[in-house]
């Protein structure tokens, strides 16, 4: 029988974009020792890239100085459930419009497509405000055949 | 990330390796800012690069529309399954050259 404790992976990132390297290196490592597939193992990266960006970027004042994003993983024989919790300002993207993706190069925009990524690739979306915290939780479906996996 | 520089003819080709992130997606737009303004063709090769987000195809989208206002003419070889995946999801596929191998990227920028 497994030790729950292995099947998760629990990051503390402080609010710059340099803790994307150690973010990246987690993950992976995580998913490889899980035997967790490449494919999805390039998903999560790259939704928690985007998620830790836009909060380091956009979520807090500069005077604010050092914070902490934490970024968790639970790993079972279906899914992987993520949680992203950070004390920046309340923000839920879940509420972001979806981008314009036939739009020409002239038009075309970057603004959104983080969270896009997430809507495509993720499953179970769930954003709530508690105690001054946005909990962002969301899953990731391990099995062959679900359109997200 | 790596980028390696050379020429074929009056074509840059930049070579980039690893992740083109939002950590390091700064270093990409100061090249590609810089030369697809002053190079008749840019073509990017990402057979070395092993990951891309936002922040990368948003340098690159910086780079196209230099590139359309009167700069060089940008094409782009080589991606992998995941790199040509996140162009897919977010709708780039279509509105970037973007060529099997090298050959056929440099025959659309000439």
């Amino acid at each position: 029988m497994l030790d729950a404790g292995e099947m998760q992976l629990e990051l503390v990132l402080r609010n710059e974009l340099a803790e994307i390297d150690r973010l990246a290196e987690a993950v992976e490592a995580f998913c490889e020792k899980h035997a967790v597939p490449p494919d999805t193992a390039f998903h999560l990266n790259l939704v928690l890239e985007e998620l830790v960006t836009n909060i380091v970027s956009y979520g807090y004042d500069e005077a604010e100085g050092r914070r902490e994003i934490r970024v968790r993983l639970a790993l079972d024989a279906q899914s992987i459930v993520v949680d992203v919790i950070d004390d920046a300002r309340p923000f839920d993207p879940l509420s972001v419009p979806e981008p314009d993706l036939d739009a020409s190069v002239e038009s075309r925009a970057i603004g959104g497509l983080g969270v896009h990524f997430l809507r495509t690739l993720m499953r179970d979306l769930c954003y709530r405000r508690e105690n001054g915290q946005n909990h962002l939780t969301f899953r990731k479906p391990l099995a062959e055949g679900d359109p997200a996996a | 990330m790596q980028i390696n520089e050379t020429m074929d003819g009056e074509v840059l080709i930049l070579a980039v390796q690893g992740r083109l992130d939002s950590n390091t997606s700064k270093q990409l737009d100061e090249v590609l800012t810089n030369q697809i303004q002053s190079k008749p063709g840019v073509v990017l090769d990402f057979s070395g690069l092993e990951y891309i987000s936002s922040a990368g195809l948003r340098v690159l989208l910086k780079g196209a529309k230099q590139g359309r206002a009167g700069g060089g003419k940008l094409a782009l070889c080589c991606l992998s399954s995941h790199v040509r995946e996140v162009f897919d999801i977010s709708g780039f596929s279509s509105i970037f050259s973007i060529h099997d191998d090298r050959a056929g990227a440099l025959v659309a920028v000439k």
